[in-house]
């Protein structure tokens, strides 16, 4: 590679998007996807290129390789195959609890208005006892993990989730989570 | 097979090419519609080398950069030949089922 002095501002642009993908990936693809990023701004003039930027939409597909690669994109170290299957679980595990709770809110409401054939309403309908604010807030925000989880490790190359186990953990969620 | 990843195996077909020639060769393949991002194309191509259906053709420097070119691979060729049975055996059938309700004739 040329001394970073030697490269045009737009080169050095491209470059300083890059510095976003993993080090080892960087290594063996940054000069060919800079050589392909130059290839596309070739009708842009000497003059121009002093002031040229690369785009919000080639800057966004390198975030997005970056990401993918760190959550365990083929070309991903170990460790990034790791982290996505990782996070992907923790995406899972995570909106199988709300889940298993939306089931239990639908049978608490169906129970206290006598619409549960068979089963008497219950005396009290205290069970779904209030929190406090800052709960309640807690709560939500932690909800928001799994689903950005979600966003992020479910690349494209994120492998098929096996749903048979998924669908058991939720029968017995729901089975269990009432017992405890 | 994803839509991007069938366009890059096709602009492939029967030339090497680096990068942006993949770029440019499937915006025209595909009448302007896939646009490949560099960033997606780079994710695409080291899903296809991955599996080894694209392989490094050689290396050419331009203008003082390198510029790699990629080719199809042989296994890349019968996946790409099978994906295409697969969706023009797919066209016929829907297309049999067009021709046959088409407005009219129903009933007929």
């Amino acid at each position: 590679m040329a001394p970073q002095e030697d490269l045009s501002p737009l080169e050095q642009r491209y470059r300083a998007w890059l510095r976003l993908l993993p080090a080892p990936y960087r290594e063996v693809w940054q000069d060919d996807l800079v050589a392909t990023f130059l290839d596309g701004a070739e009708d842009i003039d000497e003059a121009g290129l002093a002031d040229a930027h690369p785009t919000w939409s080639e800057a966004g597909s390198v975030v997005a390789l970056a990401v993918r690669l760190r959550l365990g994109a083929p070309g991903a170290t170990p460790r990034a195959v790791a982290l996505g299957a990782g996070l992907r679980l923790l995406a899972l595990v995570g909106l199988l609890a709300p889940t298993i709770l939306s089931f239990l809110y639908v049978d608490s409401v169906l129970w206290t208005s006598g619409r549960l054939p068979g089963v008497a309403v219950p005396l009290t309908d205290g069970h779904l006892s209030s929190l406090d604010g800052a709960t309640r807030l807690a709560q939500e925000a932690l909800l928001l993990l799994p689903v950005a989880a979600l966003l992020a490790a479910f690349h494209r190359d994120a492998p098929p989730v096996r749903r048979t186990p998924w669908l058991a953990a939720l029968v017995i969620g729901v089975v269990v989570e009432p017992a405890l | 097979m994803t839509e991007q990843a069938f366009f890059v195996l096709t602009a492939l077909v029967g030339e090497p090419r680096h990068g942006y020639g993949i770029v440019r060769q499937v915006e025209e393949l595909s009448d302007g519609r896939v646009r490949l991002r560099v960033g997606t194309l780079y994710g695409v191509l080291e899903r296809l080398a991955s599996d080894g259906l694209v392989e490094p053709d050689r290396e050419e420097v331009r203008q003082g950069r390198l510029r790699r070119y990629y080719r199809l691979s042989e296994s890349g060729r019968r996946d790409l030949e099978a994906e295409v049975a697969r969706q023009t055996a797919n066209v016929a059938t829907a297309s049999a089922r067009l021709r046959a309700a088409r407005p009219g004739l129903a009933g007929a």
